[in-house]
C-alpha cells in the first residue's frame, strides 16, 4: 500500500488514475489520507479534480466524513456548479437516502437536459434499490437519446442478464461489438449468450463468435473452452448431415488440442497431473468420436 | 556595398520587445479564449440526433460483424419506409439568423474579441510605436521580390533585401512562433488560431449538423446502398487452418 | 525530450491490422514535439553561431536528418507497431519545423551579430 510515498509520486498516481479512469478508491484514498491532503495548497488547480476523485473514492469506501470535507470545499469554490450537485447526489446515494439523490439529479436535469451522468446515476439509483425492471425502462429511455453510449449498452446487457432476458441482451451486445469490432472480450460474451439461449442456429452463432474471440486472442482460454463445448454440442445435435458433423468434430478436436497445449505451456509439472480438466476433454472427445 | 551597423540601442527598445510582446499577446489571448469560453449549452434533441447518425455510421462500417438478422433489424429501424427513424423524425432547419439569436450573436463577439482586434490593435500599435526601424538582417540573402514583404514602413530602393523593418518582424513572429505555441501550451491552444479553424470545420460536422434532415437524407441514402457481408464467415476454418469446402460454403449460405 | 508513446494498436484482423486511432495520433503529436523541439534548438545553435545563408538550410536539414535517425532508432526494428509507415518519421513536420528554425535563426543572428 501506500507507504511514505512522495508528494510528486503520490501526485502523479492520483493524476493517472484520474485520466485512465482506472477506479481503485482505496488506494487513492490512502494516498490523499497519508500524503496529499497534508499539503493540498501545494497543488494548485488541480486540487479542485483532486478533491473530486477523493469524494468519488470516499463514497465506494464509505468514508462519508472525507466525503462531506470535500463536497463543503467544492461547493465553498463553485457554488451552484452541477457537478458538485451530482457529486452530493452520489453522497445521498451511498447513505442510501435514494428520494433524496433523486431529487438532486431531478433539479440538475431540470437545469441542463443534456447531462449524461446524472441520467446515469438515476439509473444506478434504482438499481442500487433493487428495481431491475424500472432501472432497464430508464436506461432505455435514456438509450433512445444517446444510442452510441457503449458503457450504458453494457450497463443494460447486464441488467437484461440478470433477468435472463437472453434476447435483449444478446441485442445490446451486438451493439457493443459494433463500436469495439476488435474487442475479444465481447465477441465471447456474445457467444456465451447464444451458447445459453440453445438451439442449432444459436448454437452455429455461438461457435463462430467463439472462434473470432480466439483469432482475436488466442489467449482467452474461455473461449476456446466455449468452442470447443459448442462444437461439440453440434457434433451430436446437428441434423445437417455428415459433413457438417465432421466440420465440427474437427473443430471440436482442434479446440481441445489447443487447450492441453494452453495447459502444457502454462503450468508446472506437478500441477499437471492434479488437472482433471484435460481428462474430462479427451473422455468427451472419445465419447464424441465414437458416437 | 557596406555593411550597416545598427545602433544597439535598437536590440533593447525594439527588437526585443516585439518578440516579448507577440509572445506574451499570444499567451494572454489563450488565457482570455478560456476565461470567454461559454460552455455550449446544445438540445436534448441536437444530442440525440448526432447520436443516431454516429450509430448509423457505426452500422455501415462495422455492421459486418454482427450476424445478419441483426444488420436487418437495425438498417430497418433506421430506413424503414413507414417507420424508419430517418424518415419518421422532423426536425425543423435550424440555420438560425445570427442577428435574432443573442446567444449567438455574443458567441461571435467573443470570437471578435480575442481573434481579430488584437491582431489590429497590436499590429496597429506596434506599427505606430516603432515605425521606420531596421530591426534585424535574415542570415540569408533574398531577391527584391521580398523587399515590400521584409521591410514595410522602410522605403529604401538601395537597401539589401534581406534587412527586416519592425513591422515586418512582429509579423514574422505572429507566423513563426505558432509551433512555439504549441510547444509551450500543449496540442490544442487557443493561442493558434489556424488550428483552432480547422478544428471547428471538422468538429462542427460531426457534432451538431447544422440542418439534421440534410444529414439524415444522406445518412439514408448511404445505408440504403450497404449490404451485409458477414465478416465471421467461415472463421472456425480459417482458425483451423483448414481451407473451405466448397460444398460447405454452398450449405451454410442456403441457411 | 520526449519519448515514443508505447500506446500502439493491437489485434491482428484477417484483412488487415487494426489501427487505435487515439494512438497514432498520440504517437504523430509526440514526433511533432520532438520536431518542433529540435528545430527551435537547431535555429537557435544556428543563429548563435552566425552561419549565412546556404550554410544555415544545411545545418538544418543535417539536424532534422539526425533527428531522424534518433527516432528510427528509438522505434528500432519495432516501428512496425508504432506507425503506418516508417517515412512518417522522416517526413513528419519537416517544413512546419523550417519555419520555426528560421525565426530562431533569424531572431539569435541578429542579437549576436548584426548589432
Amino acid at each position: 500500500m501506500a507507504q511514505r510515498v512522495g508528494f510528486d509520486e503520490a501526485r502523479t498516481t492520483m493524476k493517472k488514475y484520474r485520466e485512465d479512469q482506472i477506479r481503485d478508491s482505496d488506494l487513492v484514498l490512502s494516498l490523499w489520507e497519508d500524503v496529499v491532503s497534508d499539503k493540498c495548497n501545494r497543488l494548485g488547480d488541480e486540487l479542485w479534480l483532486v478533491y473530486e476523485q477523493v469524494c468519488t473514492a470516499a463514497l465506494d469506501c464509505r468514508r462519508f466524513d472525507i466525503a462531506e470535507d470535500c463536497i463543503t470545499c467544492l461547493d465553498n469554490k463553485f457554488p451552484r456548479s452541477i457537478r458538485v450537485r451530482r457529486l452530493q447526489g452520489m453522497y445521498h446515494e451511498a447513505r442510501e437516502e435514494f428520494s433524496e439523490a433523486e431529487e438532486e439529479y431531478k433539479s440538475i436535469l431540470e437545469k441542463d437536459e443534456t447531462n449524461m451522468y446524472a441520467r446515469k446515476r438515476q439509473v444506478a439509483t434504482l438499481k442500487a434499490r433493487n428495481k431491475i425492471g424500472e432501472a432497464i425502462q430508464k436506461l432505455n429511455e435514456y438509450l433512445k437519446s444517446f444510442m452510441t453510449d457503449y458503457e450504458a449498452w453494457n450497463e443494460l446487457c447486464d441488467l437484461y442478464l440478470s433477468q435472463h432476458d437472453y434476447g435483449n441482451a444478446a441485442f445490446c451486445l451486438e451493439e457493443l461489438l459494433m463500436s469495439n469490432p476488435h474487442n475479444h472480450l465481447f465477441h465471447q460474451k456474445y457467444a456465451e449468450i447464444r451458447y445459453t439461449q440453445g438451439g442449432n442456429e444459436n448454437m452455429e452463432l455461438a461457435r463462430s463468435y467463439f472462434a473470432q474471440a480466439v483469432k482475436l486472442n488466442p489467449n482467452n482460454l474461455r473461449a476456446l473452452n466455449g468452442l470447443f463445448l459448442s462444437a461439440s454440442t453440434l457434433a451430436v445435435t446437428s441434423s445437417k448431415g455428415g459433413k457438417d458433423k465432421q466440420l465440427n468434430l474437427k473443430y471440436a478436436t482442434w479446440a481441445a488440442e489447443q487447450i492441453q497445449i494452453k495447459y502444457q505451456t502454462q503450468q508446472p509439472e506437478a500441477q499437471l497431473k492434479d488437472t482433471k480438466i484435460r481428462e474430462c476433454l479427451e473422455k468427451h472427445l472419445d465419447s464424441l468420436q465414437s458416437a | 556595398m557596406a555593411e550597416l551597423l545598427l545602433d544597439s540601442n535598437i536590440r533593447v527598445w525594439v527588437f526585443l520587445p516585439i518578440v516579448v510582446i507577440t509572445f506574451l499577446i499570444g499567451i494572454l489571448r489563450h488565457y482570455v479564449t478560456i476565461l470567454l469560453s461559454s460552455e455550449k449549452k446544445s438540445e436534448l434533441r441536437q444530442v440525440s440526433d448526432s447520436h443516431a447518425l454516429i450509430r448509423s455510421r457505426l452500422l455501415r462500417e462495422n455492421g459486418k460483424y454482427i450476424p445478419k438478422h441483426s444488420f436487418l433489424i437495425r438498417k430497418s429501424f433506421f430506413n424503414n419506409e413507414e417507420r424508419g427513424f430517418f424518415k419518421t423524425e422532423q426536425r425543423e432547419s435550424q440555420a438560425k439568423n445570427p442577428m435574432t439569436d443573442p446567444s449567438m450573436m455574443t458567441d461571435m463577439m467573443k470570437g471578435n474579441v480575442t481573434n481579430v482586434l488584437p491582431m489590429i490593435v497590436i499590429g496597429g500599435w506596434i506599427n505606430w510605436a516603432f515605425s521606420g526601424f531596421l530591426t534585424t538582417k535574415v542570415p540569408f540573402p533574398l531577391t527584391f521580390r521580398f523587399k515590400p514583404m521584409l521591410q514595410r514602413g522602410v522605403e529604401l530602393i538601395t537597401l539589401d533585401a534581406s534587412w527586416v523593418s519592425s513591422a515586418s518582424w512582429y509579423f514574422l513572429n505572429v507566423f513563426g512562433l505558432r509551433s512555439m505555441y504549441t510547444l509551450i501550451l500543449g496540442q490544442d491552444n487557443a493561442a493558434d488560431q489556424t488550428r483552432a479553424m480547422q478544428d471547428q470545420m471538422s468538429g462542427s460536422a460531426m457534432m451538431a449538423p447544422p440542418d439534421p434532415m440534410k444529414a439524415f437524407k444522406a445518412e439514408w441514402e448511404a445505408l440504403e446502398v450497404v449490404n451485409h457481408d458477414w465478416m465471421l464467415e467461415g472463421v472456425e476454418e480459417e482458425l483451423t487452418g483448414g481451407v473451405m469446402h466448397p460444398e460447405t460454403i454452398y450449405l451454410r449460405t442456403k441457411n | 525530450m520526449a519519448t515514443i508513446a508505447v500506446r500502439t494498436r493491437k489485434s491482428r484482423k484477417s484483412e488487415g491490422i487494426a489501427y487505435s486511432e487515439l494512438s497514432l495520433r498520440q504517437n504523430a503529436s509526440i514526433l511533432e514535439y520532438c520536431r518542433t523541439s529540435m528545430s527551435a534548438l537547431s535555429g537557435a545553435t544556428a543563429g548563435i553561431l552566425g552561419l549565412t545563408s546556404l550554410w544555415g538550410f544545411i545545418f538544418y536539414f543535417i539536424t532534422a536528418l539526425m533527428l531522424s535517425v534518433a527516432l528510427l532508432m528509438k522505434a528500432g526494428t519495432r516501428w512496425n507497431s508504432y506507425f503506418m509507415t516508417r517515412s512518417v518519421l522522416f517526413s513528419n513536420g519537416l517544413l512546419g519545423g523550417l519555419f520555426t528554425y528560421v525565426l530562431f535563426w533569424t531572431f539569435l543572428y541578429g542579437m549576436v551579430h548584426v548589432y
